[in-house]
């Protein structure tokens, strides 16, 4: 149900991200919030459940991106998830600003990781004017304006856990 | 098989976790270009909702782009037409400045031609309309304090107005030519026939009586009326008015012809009041144009 709920508000998110960010002339550096849900689900779920919700999530996010193949943000967020849950029990996230730098920190590690995964997967990603340098330029400030995002993504995935789940307490304190 | 998933649920959901992904990349990165049936389902469930998301937003977007543009275009209009009715006013105020601008530049060829007479100019200020619409007296923003006095001539570029009736300090009332206690001493250019033009104070008609006891050539209409001087009372070669009928009519020893003035006494704005004649100046005759609504 939890996943589901997650999973169903990523689809809403990015289906609505997209139209968005181009009627606001911004699509260049847009914020990943399908990210900061592998992010936000590697720190507040068991592994298995988060494994499935993260993959469906990663399938979304490689749907609604046409320019990459699709398993690329699967792996990417699942890579995500894996150090999530690895830091989640080390990581205490707190206030807006903790989450903030966390998500602009995975950020940067999930653009590198693009970058790798893509190196060694899509044989045309060095061609063209795209590629690594593409990414390397961007990556910076998308991270800085996904963020933001983080704090409020948090916020709001953290009032869904609590309508789905009933359980007290809150990841985002 | 079951017991085995259940213990290693964990380690089985990581390794397809980060496996399945792997492998969906192998197969899309090897052909990026080819799209597979994995591509076509995904795009058959995202497309869709893609476009319906992108309308709302596109269609949002262009209410509030025509909210804004219909804001700025009533903010538009109404500067539009602020700035429409300012100059409107100019353009009123140009055409005024043009007018005024064409009669003082008459009346400077006027005096520049009439270098004989010293003249004072002056404003019509107020005209006495009879129920017909026709002037019959004017009051002019020259008085005592300029050096008008009663009798004193009042002309205009196109001919003679009449006589200064009464003057006080700032203003004077000017009998015109055509009022019935107005008599000019009048001879008709090149014709050698002399006599008195008398205003018949007509209200329906600006019109005159020409009187003469004689003459040397036959009269034509049209023929232009000047002050010949004899009276004293106004300077020789002012245009009085042009003979409007030949009909001749004979009472006693004199003939009468009727007579229209050569003045529009009901578009005069500017005048020029006779205060002295220069002696040795010499006179250059005025052009006489047709009086437009001389006659009713």
């Amino acid at each position: 149900m939890r996943g589901l709920a997650f999973i169903l508000l990523c689809f809403l998110l990015l289906a609505f991200e997209s139209p968005l960010l181009h009627q606001l002339g911004s699509a260049r550096y847009a914020p990943d919030l399908a990210l900061v849900a592998a992010i936000y689900i590697g720190l507040t779920t068991p592994f298995a459940r988060g494994v499935g919700t993260v993959l469906a999530i990663g399938l979304l996010r490689d749907a609604f991106t046409t320019a990459t193949p699709v398993g690329l943000y699967m792996e990417v967020l699942m890579m995500v998830f894996l150090i999530c849950q690895g830091l989640s029990r080390r990581l205490v996230v707190r206030g807006p600003v903790g989450t903030m730098v966390i998500v602009f920190g995975f950020s940067l590690v999930a653009s590198i990781a693009e970058i790798v995964l893509s190196l060694i997967f899509v044989r045309t990603f060095t061609q063209g004017e795209g590629g690594p340098g593409l990414i390397l330029v961007a990556m910076v400030p998308q991270a800085l304006v996904t963020a933001p995002f983080g704090a409020a993504l948090f916020w709001l995935f953290d009032r869904v856990d609590r309508l789905v789940t009933r359980a007290p307490g809150s990841v985002f304190s | 098989m079951l017991e085995l998933f259940s213990r290693h649920r964990s380690a089985f959901a990581g390794f397809v976790g980060l496996v399945l992904p792997l492998f969906l990349l192998y197969v899309h990165g090897r052909h990026p270009r080819k799209t597979t049936i994995i591509e076509r389902a995904l795009i058959s469930v995202t497309a869709p909702v893609q476009e319906a998301t992108s309308r709302i937003f596109s269609g949002v977007g262009e209410l509030w782009q025509g909210y804004i543009a219909l804001t700025d275009a009533a903010e538009e209009n109404m500067e539009l037409k602020a700035k429409n009715e300012a100059v409107t006013l100019v353009a009123a105020r140009v055409a005024e400045l043009e007018s005024e601008n064409e009669v003082l530049r008459q009346g400077l060829e006027f005096k520049r031609s009439r270098r004989d007479l010293l003249l004072v100019g002056a404003h019509v200020i107020g005209k006495d309309v009879s129920p017909y619409g026709r002037v019959v007296r004017v009051a002019i923003d020259g008085g005592l304090r300029d050096g008008l006095t009663e009798g004193m001539p009042v002309i205009a570029p196109a001919g003679l107005v009449g006589r200064v009736a009464r003057a006080s300090g700032a203003y004077a009332e000017v009998l015109l030519a055509v009022d019935a206690q107005s008599t000019v001493n009048v001879k008709c250019r090149d014709k050698g026939v002399t006599g008195t033009v008398t205003g018949t104070g007509s209200p329906s008609s600006y019109v005159s009586r020409f009187s003469f006891l004689h003459r040397t050539a036959a009269l034509s209409v049209g023929d232009i009326l000047v002050t010949s001087g004899h009276d004293k009372a106004f300077p020789p070669g002012i245009a009085v008015g042009t003979i409007r009928s030949i009909e001749e009519r004979q009472r006693e020893l004199e003939y009468e012809l009727e007579v229209t003035p050569t003045v529009n006494f009901g578009d005069l704005e500017l005048v020029y009041v006779v205060v002295g004649v220069v002696d040795d100046a010499p006179i250059e005759p005025p052009a006489v144009e047709p009086v437009e609504g001389g006659t009713p």
